[in-house]
């Protein structure tokens, strides 16, 4: 994965210089993984957590002239709009009632005259606006109510609530403890950071601390570690009361340049940090896992089926007839310099005699070349109908056994919503497994050619796959024949003395012609037909030795522990690569949460020691489901 | 209308309703009208006589509940400011000598389903507890008026202080729902800030429609004017307001015929300012002149409103039972509809199992066998060798053709019937494999848990059981029509197989021509030659599958292929069939049987049922 910066933001840069580099990369990680989420939103967790970081992305976007925005979250007649005047201290600013209730229903901004440019955006809003009463990179607002029977009200604050970079959360005595506020607190606990506002206490002058502890351990169940810094009881309508003027301290002082980009980027990690919470990232592994279970029942049933189908008689034989015909093409490199070329032409057999006969034939007329299709096609097909009976034997019920699992595999996907999700960005693709493909590079020979013509002709109803895999088994099996055959003390033994007899015939030979060449004598035909036949002769012991001992390894009872463990699936793999690609996302999830969760505690440290910039959950401490106390 | 009749109305739904909720996957909370019914008429029943009446204080949490309940009672209760949501069980005033041991018999009678214990701390009220669990504790007085004062044949009134509706604690909610759908009459108790509250006024709304009288009380107010300009705000702005959804919410009918807003409209309010120590004395009647709330509480005629409470419990439950019985309606008829397409599916997935490719070859032997079995003996005998020289070289070239296939193919034991059932079996297979499919595709929520693992053990317990062999064979359906045919068309009947002789032992002929007279001139080999005279066998039967060709005219092959259809339209069914018992019941379960008692279900009854709780029951 590259640190590239995600593409939303590219050319903008808006936060410029600012933005720290620690950030800069890891919100372009967040950017690539949300692409990668993105794109495959037709499953529901990954379109959300892509909506989500593309939230907590959003947040780098505010340039930094943008003032910051503090909001008031409440619920109807707690005093929010009182609240509001008595900061701004001009009464009336906004209009609040002591009979009617939902009153506001527009957001009330108080701004300073020279920030009026700078507004953050609030599209489809008419915010009213109040000049005044906020020093220069501040904006207060005030909203309509969370809870009341208006809901259109809700959506505005909620509107005005996702711009907000620090959040004022009203409530009176009576309103503390209310469903509908506290699930809205918690709804939006994660991604702000908070002050804590108690208001009336002119009214509950005797009961108001008991009241405010009450209220304290109500926010602190939703995961706040609340301190007194971010705590504030006030009575709005007291001229001069301490706690809004306290409140007024915290909030209403001129915004600094510098931090705001802070604030901005600390929104990003939060809200970031909360997209990638353990919650959102369990359904990831949960599918991960359940995929996992199902695609490794595939597996062990195409296993078994493969086996089943293999150990039948007819196909065990078969298949111990190609494994022998591959062990001498392997043991062909192991045989020594002397044995080489009859073992090699003994595993050549096959295609040369196609070849050979092919060749005849072109010289042969019309008759003869018919002759030697004949004959070539005999041989090839003595090589391919072992082959055609392996496949047969993975017959009608193996390949159900494939449909099966592929159709098994397709709707488990379907299921879950999965079955759009190719395999995606940071996965890689897995090549096939095909070993045809590899074997085509080498040009092939004559009687190749004739080989994998007849091979299309005879086989061409099995499936492709299957075929690949019974050849890779073939070569495995083929491979590992050889080397037992010829490794071991027999093996070495039996190689050395097959050499040993060739190279005395062949030195014996040689030392005839050398011989007769120095004292320039001339050697007889007899000779040389008495040579190549003791030449030819000894031979025979070195490789009827090497095909006793392939005869013994090669037995079909044997053959599944020459191939040991097996490779991958032939049918079901789009489920084994979305599982991947989920537990990928999880992975990636994790880490990055991991990252965000260094970064917000170094950020934390620049901004967190001071008041101002309010309280917010500890990192990892959102609430999973609903908070609300149960019988 | 006899009480007794309302009552069995009850019952009967009370049976019918649950089942049919269950067909409809219902999975909505049900209507507070309808457990209100069940509960109030059990309480009727169970009640025999003595009339009881119940009525609750209802509010969201630090309205005052509690604080009210302890100034009129007199019963000590939990109330303050310091912790929220503070009461969290319900408490009850019953009437003086409703507490003793003797008494509690009659007091279940007047709450049945519910735990009730006797009140002896106040600190039971804070304590979490069950659902359906109800403190007593006797209170002579009410709110300063003596209940003997009340009407003397009247058992009483019994008034509960319950939990909120609306705080974090969720399980309140139920608690004080569940005595609400009980009680007759609620007492409504909301402060002056939370009267436009979401939750309030659903809830207000909900005791509209169950309540049989409804009292409001708005407190923590600065005045009784305000609390009048807060309900009118609520009455005249808020409720009518054609922007909002509530207008329509209260424009539902109560028993009398009258709206939900009208009702509340005429529903008496009364306000409690806000005070440290708030006291009955301050607690006064909106409007001046009405009675106080405990002498408007005592003064209720408990049979007339208890009957109301039934009868508008009957009214907001019949409604909600007409829609059902619509919806039931509606279910039925998609359910017919499905189980048609269903079938519809069957069938055609049945033809297409049995719908192999019409083998023209194999209907040319069965009509030669025909033509030769119906040639006249004489005829017969004269072309005798030929058709037996003809019949050895098909033989021997059949032969052929098979030791070639075999050398390349393992061959299939059995003769064509068993290949019939080996392609029938396979695509049986496929063709399930492919509902599957399709149904899931169609029905994402009826087949909503068919998963692949289900889908597998069906069609596995599909593929497990053997299809059973065609009552009526092709051959023999085949057979038949080749015989009407050839009866009909006696001249061609004779010459096909005649055709089809000669050309055949004319190939051999010349075979052996050549073989004697060049040496092989045509063909070199014996095998060569073997196939040279199969070809012209081969030929021969093209010559005759022309013939048959101009025989079209005879509809020879229209009727063959007639029979043949007729033959796969009847395997079809009995495939459908086969599928229909052995996929079906693996991927639908219980959805069919569930279908089937849906077509069946009694809605006409249901309706006539509901109809009947509109009515008013009187004693008799
Ligand atoms: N005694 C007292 N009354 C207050 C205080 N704050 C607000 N109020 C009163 O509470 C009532 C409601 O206040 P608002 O400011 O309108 O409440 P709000 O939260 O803006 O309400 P909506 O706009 O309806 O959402 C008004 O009558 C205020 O005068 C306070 O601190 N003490
Ligand atoms: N009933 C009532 N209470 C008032 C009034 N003014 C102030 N209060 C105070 O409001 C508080 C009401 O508390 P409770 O009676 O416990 O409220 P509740 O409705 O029982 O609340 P929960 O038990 O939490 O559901 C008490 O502390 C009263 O003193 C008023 O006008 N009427
Ligand atoms: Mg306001
Ligand atoms: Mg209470």
């Amino acid at each position: 994965m590259t640190d590239q910066i995600p593409s939303r933001s590219e050319g903008k840069s808006p936060l410029g210089a600012s933005l720290l580099p620690w950030i800069a990369a890891l919100a372009g990680r967040v950017g690539n993984f949300r692409k990668d989420l993105l794109a495959a939103d037709s499953w529901a967790p990954a379109a959300g957590l892509g909506v989500e970081l593309d939230r907590a992305l959003s947040a780098l976007e505010v340039p930094p002239s943008v003032p910051v925005l503090v909001v008031m979250l409440g619920g109807t007649g707690v005093g929010k709009s009182e609240l509001f005047n008595a900061l701004i201290d001009r009464p009336g600013a906004s209009p609040s009632s002591d009979t009617v209730r939902c009153h506001t229903s527009q957001p009330f901004l108080a701004v300073h005259p020279l920030d009026r440019a700078h507004l953050p955006s609030l599209q489809g809003l008419e915010p009213i606006l109040v000049e005044g009463g906020v020093p220069r990179g501040v904006v207060l607002a005030d909203t309509p109510d969370i809870d009341g029977m208006i809901e259109r009200h809700h959506g505005v604050t909620r509107q005005v609530l996702e711009r907000a970079d620090l959040v004022l959360f009203v409530t009176d005595p009576d309103r503390r403890a209310n469903l509908q506020v506290l699930e809205e607190l918690r709804r939006w606990a994660p991604r702000k950071r908070w002050l804590f506002v108690l208001t009336k206490a002119d009214k509950y002058a005797d009961t108001i601390d008991a009241i405010a502890r009450d209220f304290a351990k109500r926010v602190e169940e939703i995961g706040f570690a609340l301190d007194r810094e971010s705590q504030f009881v006030v009575a709005s309508v007291r001229p001069s009361d301490a706690g809004i003027e306290r409140l007024r301290q915290a909030v209403l002082r001129p915004g600094d340049e510098n931090r705001m980009p802070l604030l901005r980027q600390d929104a990003f990690l939060r809200q970031a940090a909360h997209a990638l919470s353990a919650g959102h990232l369990h359904p990831f592994q949960m599918e991960a896992d359940r995929l996992g279970a199902l695609a490794d029942r595939g597996r062990a049933r195409q296993e078994q089926a493969y086996w089943e189908a293999l150990s039948q008689p007819r196909a065990a034989d078969a298949f111990a007839r190609v494994v022998k015909q591959s062990a001498w093409k392997e043991i062909s490199e192991r045989s020594g310099p002397f044995l080489f070329p009859a073992v090699w032409a003994r595993a050549r057999m096959q295609p040369l005699a196609t070849g050979w006969a092919l060749t005849r034939g072109l010289r042969g007329g019309l008759l003869g070349v018919a002759g030697a299709l004949g004959a070539s096609a005999l041989w090839a097909l003595r090589g391919l109908s072992p082959l055609r009976h392996i496949a047969e034997a993975l017959g009608e019920s193996f390949r159900d056994t494939l449909s099966a699992v592929e159709h098994d595999a397709r709707r488990a996907l379907e299921d879950a919503g999965l079955d759009r999700i190719g395999v995606v960005g940071s996965v890689k693709g897995q090549g096939s497994t095909g070993s045809l493909a590899a074997k085509a590079e080498v040009p092939p020979g004559l009687g190749e050619a004739v080989d994998g013509f007849l091979k299309q002709w005879t086989l061409s109803d099995v499936h492709p796959e299957l075929l690949g895999r019974v050849e890779q088994d073939v070569e495995t099996a083929g491979r590992e024949s050889a080397r037992l055959a010829t490794s071991g003390f027999g093996g070495v033994v039996s190689v050395f003395l097959g050499n040993a007899l060739v190279a005395g015939m062949v030195g014996w030979v040689a030392w005839r012609l050398g011989k007769s060449w120095w004292l320039e004598t001339d050697l007889s035909t007899s000779f040389f037909l008495q040579a190549a036949t003791l030449v030819v002769v000894s031979l025979l012991p070195g490789m009827l030795f090497l095909a006793w001992r392939l005869a013994n390894q090669v037995h079909p009872r044997r053959l599944r522990g020459l191939l040991g463990k097996h490779a991958g699936p032939i049918a079901g793999g789009q489920l084994e690569r979305v599982r991947e690609t989920a537990a990928g996302w999880f992975r990636q999830g994790m880490d990055i949460a991991k990252s965000l969760e260094e970064a917000q505690r170094l950020l934390s440290a620049d901004l967190g020691a001071d008041a101002t910039w309010g309280t917010s959950l500890p990192a990892r401490s959102a609430q999973p489901a609903s908070h609300a106390r149960k019988a | 209308m006899k009480l007794e009749s309302f009552l069995n109305a009850t019952d009967r739904l009370a049976a019918l309703v649950p089942e049919l909720l269950r067909l409809l996957g219902y999975r909505e909370k049900l209507p507070t009208g309808w457990s209100a019914l069940l509960e109030r008429a059990g309480a009727l029943r169970r009640q025999g006589g003595r009339l009881a009446l119940v009525a609750t204080l209802y509010g969201p949490t630090g309205a005052g509940k509690s604080t009210l309940f302890r100034n009129l009672t007199g019963i000590e209760v939990p109330a303050g400011d310091e912790i929220r949501p503070l009461s969290r069980g319900c408490a009850m005033a019953v009437p003086d000598q409703w507490d003793q041991a003797d008494g509690e018999p009659a007091l279940r009678a007047v709450l049945p389903g519910f735990d009730l214990r006797p009140l002896d701390r106040p600190e039971r009220l804070r304590q979490e507890d069950g659902q359906g669990l109800v403190w007593y504790r006797s209170a002579e007085r009410l709110g300063g008026e003596s209940r003997s004062q009340a009407k003397a044949d009247t058992p009483g009134l019994f008034l509960v202080d319950v939990p909120d509706f609306n705080s974090l604690e969720i399980a309140n909610h139920e608690r004080a729902e569940r005595v609400l759908r009980r009680a007759e009459v609620v007492v409504f108790v909301v402060t002056g800030d939370s009267y436009a509250d979401q939750k309030v006024v659903e809830e207000l709304a909900r005791c509209c429609q169950v309540a049989a009288r409804l009292v409001i009380l708005i407190t923590k107010v600065a005045s009784p004017e305000k609390a009048q300009l807060k309900w009118a705000d609520l009455l005249n702005d808020k409720l009518t307001r054609t922007d909002l959804p509530w207008r329509a919410k209260f424009q539902g009918k109560r028993e009398d015929g009258r709206t939900l807003e009208a009702f509340l409209r005429e529903c008496p309010v009364h306000a409690w300012p806000f005070s440290a120590h708030p006291t009955l004395e301050d607690l006064r009647p909106v409007t001046a002149g009405a009675p106080t709330l405990a002498s408007l509480l005592l003064g209720l005629d408990a049979e007339k409103v208890a009957a109301e409470g039934l009868l508008q419990a009957g009214a907001s439950s019949a409604e909600w039972v007409g829609q059902l019985a619509g919806r039931a309606d509606a279910a039925r008829g998609e359910r017919q509809r499905w189980r048609a397409s269903l079938d519809d599916d069957l069938a055609r997935a049945g033809l297409a199992v049995a719908g192999h490719e019409f083998p023209i070859g194999r209907t040319l032997e069965v009509l030669m066998e025909e033509a030769r079995a119906g040639q006249n003996q004489v005829f017969r005998w004269i072309t005798y060798p030929f058709s037996r020289i003809s019949a050895w070289m098909q033989g021997g070239f059949q032969m052929v053709t098979e030791a070639i296939r075999s050398a390349i193919r393992k061959p299939t034991p059995g003769g064509e019937l068993v290949r019939l059932e080996d392609a029938e079996r396979k695509s049986l297979k496929r063709v399930a494999e492919e509902l599957v499919d399709k149904w899931r595709d169609r029905w994402p929520a009826w087949v909503g848990s068919l998963d692949s693992g289900q889908c597998r053990k069906a069609c596995d317990t599909l593929g497990a059981i053997a299809l059973a062999s065609p009552q009526t064979n092709w051959e023999e359906a085949l057979r038949l029509s080749a015989r009407d045919w050839v009866e009909k068309h006696p001249t061609w009947a004779h010459t096909l197989p005649v055709v089809l002789d000669l050309t055949t032992v004319g190939g051999l002929g010349l075979f052996v021509l050549d073989i004697s007279t060049t040496g092989g001139l045509l063909g070199s080999h014996v095998v060569l030659g073997s196939l040279g005279a199969g070809g012209l066998m081969a030929g021969g039967a093209g010559l005759a599958a022309m013939l048959a060709r101009m025989a079209d005219n005879m509809h020879f092959k229209s009727v063959l292929e007639d029979a043949d259809r007729a033959w796969r339209e009847q395997r079809g069914r009995e495939i459908a069939e086969h599928l229909r018992q052995h996929l079906l019941p693996g991927i639908l379960g219980d959805k069919l049987k569930d279908a089937d008692r849906l077509t069946s279900f009694p809605v006409e009854e249901m309706r006539r049922l509901a109809g009947e709780l509109t009515r008013k029951p009187t004693h008799d």
